[in-house]
């Protein structure tokens, strides 16, 4: 094949560097909406990254991880922004000791309808590129719930941890917007007091979480008997934990 | 005439003679295990002087003898390295890690291997003389440990890092043994003197002062026996943790100072006790955070670091109260520091060793591995602390194994500087022995 002529040369780059420009100046509309599916780029160690991304009910983002390999489905995104077809959302529940190594992701759409960005975890980055691989999959943290009087009020117990015994008062009631939720102090050999965040109860079992702390306290409860009988988890650290109404207030 | 000498003159001629240098021949320098160096050490840092690899991690500490510094390495042998010149002088294989620090007394290297026996070693040639074995060895272990899963599963515990450092006294080898005892064995023909059982694996270091062997256990009480006989004289009780056994047990050495023994504990405390009774003086509760390292004593003061917390503490020898404000080490610290002059010298678990000015406690330098430099696969963050995130899956599974050896390669540093002639030696887990100068 012979070789172009100088001019005709140029005017082929000059056409390739136009297509590439009006490319470059108008990415594709890419709407955030859907599962997202790829890889952080950190050397020797890839990290596979499933992200879904939706409106929930209100219209408002929602979103969630899933780090296969990791152990790690659903978990919540927090801090999710999104304008146009930037995101960027942090994955502090999806990496333990997230909320001091603030793992992010900043994201940008790309002309192929990717998105492309950075992911960053202790000060440290790394590139990301994710493709669409279906609808979206937003898994929603369990919600929670309004309590009932049964529950409402304050059960008090003890557990032992780390070889120290800590002592617990439990408060529960209805906030403002009708959510369960309470207070938590904690007395070992220094007294921890902690928001009650969520109260997700069922018909038999409830789940407390006062999640500044990651603490959680579950069980069966029995309404009768003025007990709930369960466990207290932080982390790795999980102990009995059997609570009863403070004396004096009703079972109803 | 005036016969006398100048002063100036004298002191350039003393200048001009040799010194030799009287570094640490065992572990924390001396039986009482003080952990302060007969010399000063370096306050700025020049150059590496030399490099030596090993085919493993190096969690020894080394010691110093005839101008060489001999250390063991999880490769399985003992080494003797010309300090000079960094060349290898003899070395000799052993059945399994050598995770403790030599001692050396007279002609004679003890060093006790993960084969479950104590070696005795002539210093000049590595030669072996005699082999003592104990009933073998063996990790600290345990059903759930550290909140693993499936909680009735037995785990190994990989923070167990260190061997029992042998300790020699009045011709006696002693050292402990993950067979759960104390062991007193003859230097000179290696049989055994006495042997004390505790409750379970034995690490530490025995310190000894006033006819007395003071050792800790994994069984959270810390000994003191008689060191004629191997008769407990009095034993204290620290914290236990029978969910999950995460805050129990001594991986501390005792040091021992003007009638005190300070040692630390995996229960998140640093104790200070009577030597003569075992009766608790006072402790410092680190917030749950162990205290493997252990403490050097000097002059009053106690010198120790935690590990989750990355704290470089000085408290004062009679009352626990704080002597200086507190430091960041930036990652865990397991290694014993070292006061040395107006300097303390520290390895950190982020492949870093740290030289403080014993005074206020500012780094004064730091030298750092060039894996810790590269850190290619995030071990450490921007800011040099542990990873956990993403060391570890979220589902605490895998503490047991991928993440806890990710850490090591950084080049952690586990083993405590020995310091001669102004050259800093300490080995890490990258395999190498470095002499910092």
């Amino acid at each position: 094949m012979p070789a172009l002529a100088p001019w005709r040369r140029g005017a082929a780059l000059f056409v390739l560097l136009a297509a590439g420009l009006a490319c470059a100046g108008a990415p594709a509309a890419t709407d955030p909406a859907g599962r997202w599916e790829g890889v952080a780029d950190i050397p020797g160690q890839p990290l596979r990254l499933v992200l879904d991304l939706d409106h929930d009910a209100q219209g408002r983002w929602a979103g969630s991880a899933i780090l296969p390999g990791r152990g790690v489905k659903g978990a919540a995104v927090d801090g999710l922004a999104v304008d146009g077809c930037d995101v960027r959302l942090g994955l502090a529940a999806a990496f333990p000791g997230g909320d001091t190594l603030q793992p992010r992701l900043v994201l940008a759409c790309q002309a192929d309808g990717a998105f492309a960005g950075t992911f960053t975890l202790g000060g440290r980055s790394a590139a990301v590129s994710l493709h669409r691989s279906g609808p979206a999959q937003v898994d929603r943290p369990p919600a929670a719930s309004a309590i009932t009087p049964a529950l409402a009020g304050t059960w008090t117990g003890r557990y032992d941890l780390g070889g120290y015994p800590r002592a617990v008062t439990l408060t529960l009631g209805n906030g403002p917007g009708g959510a369960g939720g309470g207070q938590l102090v904690i007395v070992g050999k220094r007294t921890t007091t902690l928001q009650v965040d969520q109260v997700v109860q069922g018909r038999e079992f409830v789940t407390v979480r006062a999640s500044s702390a990651g603490l959680s306290i579950e069980g069966r409860f029995a309404v009768q008997e003025g007990v709930i009988d369960g466990t207290v988890s932080q982390g790795p650290f999980e102990a009995a934990l059997v609570l009863h109404r403070q004396p004096g207030e009703k079972t109803s | 005439m005036n016969a006398r000498i100048p002063s100036v003159v004298l002191a350039t001629l003393l200048a001009l003679v040799p010194t030799v240098p009287r570094a640490q021949q065992m572990f924390r320098g001396d039986p009482a295990h003080q952990g302060v160096a007969t010399e000063a050490a370096p306050r700025a840092f020049h150059r590496v002087k030399w490099t030596f690899p090993t085919g493993g991690r190096v969690v020894s500490s080394a010691v110093w003898h005839d101008g060489a510094v001999l250390f063991g390495s999880d490769d399985g042998n003992v080494y003797a390295v010309d300090a000079a010149s960094g060349r290898q002088r003899w070395m000799t294989r052993t059945g399994g890690p050598v995770a403790s620090t030599p001692a050396v007394s007279g002609d004679r290297v003890f060093a006790v291997s993960y084969d479950g026996r104590l070696y005795a070693l002539d210093a000049r040639s590595g030669e072996v003389l005699w082999k003592f074995a104990t009933e073998g060895e063996r990790r600290f272990e345990a059903k759930g440990l550290h909140g693993l899963q499936p909680r009735n599963q037995t785990y190994p515990d990989l923070y167990d890092v260190y061997l029992s450092s042998p300790v020699v006294v009045d011709g006696r080898v002693v050292f402990g043994s993950g067979d759960g005892h104390v062991y007193a064995v003859d230097a000179g023909s290696g049989k055994l003197a006495w042997k004390f059982a505790t409750g379970d694996v034995v690490h530490a270091s025995p310190a000894y002062a006033d006819g007395l062997v003071v050792v800790g256990s994994w069984d959270g009480r810390l000994y003191a026996l008689d060191a004629a006989t191997g008769t407990q004289r009095w034993a204290f009780q620290a914290g236990l943790d029978p969910l999950i056994h995460n805050q129990q047990g001594f991986q501390s050495s005792a040091a021992i100072a003007d009638g005190s023994v300070f040692v630390g504990c995996r229960d998140g405390h640093l104790y200070a006790l009577d030597l003569r009774t075992g009766a608790p003086k006072w402790n410092v509760d680190t917030e749950g955070s162990w205290v493997n390292a252990s403490p050097a004593v000097a002059q009053g003061r106690v010198y120790f670091a935690t590990s989750d917390t990355a704290q470089y503490r000085v408290v004062d020898a009679a009352t626990g109260r704080p002597a200086q404000a507190m430091g960041s080490t930036q990652a865990y610290v397991f290694g014993s520091p070292t006061v040395a002059g107006d300097t303390v010298l520290l390895g950190v678990l982020n492949g870093t060793v740290q030289a403080r000015d014993r005074a206020d406690g500012r780094v004064l330098w730091a030298f750092r591995t060039e894996a810790a430099k590269a850190d290619r696969d995030w071990v450490l963050s921007a800011e040099g602390r542990f990873n956990p995130g993403w060391l570890y899956a979220s589902t605490w599974g895998d503490l047991s194994n991928d993440g806890t050896r990710r850490q090591d390669r950084v080049g952690s540093f586990y083993a405590t500087p020995l310091v001669a002639a102004g050259v800093v030696y300490i080995g890490s887990a990258d395999g190498n022995v470095y002499a910092i100068e």
